[in-house]
């Protein structure tokens, strides 16, 4: 690298010098903030029963053992809830990523008579918390009916608990957890697109879905990415729709809490009471099984979003 | 006379695609939200009593729940207060940290990817799957009493990151720091785990707003001579702005039901005491009020959003 000999040049480097340690100074202090109780679960996961209750070792084990490991994944199915989870979360993830872009663009762009209306459901639903109806949707998910019809034709309603359906058909609609959130974050972003990108297409004689396919969403790859990203980390993480639709397909969160039940009562072999040091080691055990596939998929995801996509298509 | 029938504009047609594009969001609503907000609302004015032989019986009591939350219950004003008050502070605090939090990870520097990765754990933390197998732990541990020094410490100080006491004791003491210098000093330390882990998701929605502007946008500004602090103001901010709306709402909507919020569990004991119209009035009007507030919000930070159209 040709040095630039110049008076300014070692202030300049000077400056930079000391921005990078500062930067890296303070995300390396928030970091550990964010990372301390996952690297104390980390720790003891690595722990026996005697390390564990000997106080002089704090962080590193002095007998190295997988044994949690081994004991969580056999109480919790591991890898079948984990196989389980993935699809779903992986499904939803995509199927909310494209439906919630698909509204919020029709949101965005189209001056529709009612449109008004429309968005203010839209904030409606980003407000009102899950909870608020959570009988309402079992129930309605115990005794389906589409708007009566299949009652028509089997004369009574079917339930879709334990199935797919209840998840698919939330992710369809824009309903699933949170998706008002990136109707509207979409609906942003898309406002922020020139409208003369779209203009040029329909000039040149494209529709509006292709120009909607081929042109405007390529363009929101970060965001879409985004939006992947929350609804396949929070469907993976997420006890409410899981215990209410799943009860015998086994997923990860829902793993982690019976099998948490199931060590306890299988466990009065296994010696366990609330509170023991080893159940607390038990449990960072399962939260890190449970968040650590998802950390290396994040990881992955990452390295497709590049900085500063460029905007193609405005000249001058 | 023959009507003739006026043809619709192009525009006029294509506006119309926008249903094409609503529509499912709209069968969604007609199939779940509908129903449960007009019930829920129905509910607010009942007062639910299941009993054993008939099921569910309500009876019309009008206002009276509404007016037993404003009148009778002696927190629910105040919370309602301390929430808005609450929300005062948080709202730029968390917005703005965010956004410099997002633009120091948007920087090529070595590490990216893995800081990166460290700041989207909040986000999978803010869905409580690990924190309520830890508040399992950690309530229990309280009872217990088992002096363990370090798996105890995994559990139950997740909130406090430092033994105040000790922190307190240090910063008077040993830095001999003056008691209001002291007392700042800690509560901001133990509050910046509090705004490190509600900002993940808005970090996120500003890193990838970040990841669309045009990078020839700064390096035309670097050209002109434009300095990193103007290029900021005159780039960056604006071309992000209507993202910092949608962070807002985010924000306003996170803080008001998110559980920890002190009316949220207030409805969630009612409705385990099966009080059904009690929760729903509750939900309603509070609802009503943060409803306000962002529309409040949303027109004043509308006014500085800045979107790259005539619209």
């Amino acid at each position: 690298m040709k040095r630039f000999r110049n008076k300014y040049w070692a202030e300049r480097m000077t400056k930079l010098v000391i921005g990078n340690i500062l930067r890296y100074l303070l995300l390396i202090g928030l970091s550990f903030i964010i990372l301390y109780p996952l690297i104390l679960k980390l720790s003891t996961s690595f722990m026996t029963e005697e390390d564990l209750l000997d106080t002089l070792v704090v962080y590193i084990p002095r007998n190295f053992t997988l044994d949690n490991y081994k004991v969580v994944a056999k109480y919790t199915n591991y890898f079948t809830a984990l196989k389980n989870t993935f699809f779903i979360s992986f499904f939803c993830g995509i199927v909310q990523m494209f439906i919630c872009s698909y509204i919020g663009y029709g949101l965005a762009r189209f001056k529709f008579k009612g449109r008004g209306l429309v968005t203010m459901l839209m904030y409606f639903t980003i407000l009102a918390p899950p909870s608020t109806f959570q009988t309402a949707m079992y129930l309605k998910f115990r005794y389906f009916d589409f708007f009566g019809i299949i009652k028509l034709f089997t004369g009574s309603t079917i339930s879709l608990l334990d199935t797919f359906w209840p998840l698919a058909i939330l992710s369809f609609t824009g309903f699933a957890f949170k998706n008002g959130l990136f109707i509207f974050m979409m609906r942003q972003y898309f406002k922020n697109i020139p409208e003369e990108l779209e203009e040029a297409a329909y000039v040149d004689g494209s529709g509006v879905f292709r120009t909607y396919f081929k042109i405007i969403l390529p363009l929101a790859k970060s965001m879409l990415l985004t939006v992947f990203l929350f609804s396949f980390a929070w469907q993976w993480t997420d006890t409410f729709y899981t215990r209410m639709f799943f009860s015998r397909i086994k997923t990860l969160s829902n793993a982690l809490l019976k099998g948490f039940e199931g060590m306890m009562v299988a466990g009065k072999t296994l010696g366990l009471k609330n509170g023991q040091p080893l159940t607390i080691a038990y449990t960072g055990t399962m939260s890190l099984m449970v968040i650590a596939p998802l950390i290396i998929i994040y990881i992955f995801a990452q390295k497709s979003m590049t900085e500063g996509i460029e905007r193609s298509g405005i000249v001058g | 006379m023959a009507k003739v029938k006026k043809k619709m504009s192009l525009e006029a047609k294509r506006a119309r695609m926008g249903w094409l594009f609503v529509a499912p969001f709209i069968i969604g609503f007609l199939l779940f939200f509908l129903g449960i907000m007009v019930n829920s609302f129905k509910f607010s004015f009942m007062n639910i009593k299941t009993d054993p032989s008939q099921g569910i019986i309500m009876h019309n009591v009008k206002f009276e729940n509404y007016l037993y939350m404003l009148t009778v219950d002696t927190d629910f004003v105040n919370n309602l207060k301390n929430s808005i008050i609450n929300m005062v502070y948080n709202i730029p605090i968390t917005i703005m940290f965010s956004l410099f939090i997002a633009i120091l990870l948007n920087k090529k520097m070595k590490g990216r990817t893995l800081f990166r990765a460290i700041f989207f754990i909040p986000v999978i933390l803010a869905t409580g799957i690990i924190n309520k197998a830890d508040a399992v732990n950690s309530v229990l541990n309280a009872y217990q009493g088992i002096d363990v020094g370090k798996s105890m410490s995994a559990a139950s100080e997740m909130d406090q990151l430092f033994n105040t006491a000790s922190l307190t004791h240090y910063f008077s003491n040993v830095l001999s720091f003056s008691p209001m210098l002291t007392s700042m000093t800690v509560s901001v330390a133990s509050n910046i785990y509090k705004v490190v882990s509600s900002s993940g998701v808005q970090i996120l929605i500003f890193l990838a707003g970040l990841q669309g502007i045009a990078p020839s946008l700064y390096e035309a500004a670097q050209i002109e001579g434009c300095s990193q602090w103007e290029s900021f103001w005159k780039i960056t901010f604006p071309m992000i702005s209507p993202l910092i709306l949608t962070n807002v709402v985010y924000t306003v909507v996170d803080s008001f039901t998110s559980e920890s919020n002190v009316i949220m569990t207030t409805i969630s004991s009612f409705l385990s005491k099966a009080e059904y119209g009690k929760a729903s009035a509750t939900a309603w009007m509070y609802f009503l009020v943060i409803g306000i507030l962002m529309i409040v919000v949303g027109v004043t930070v509308k006014r500085f959003v800045f979107y790259q159209n005539r619209e």
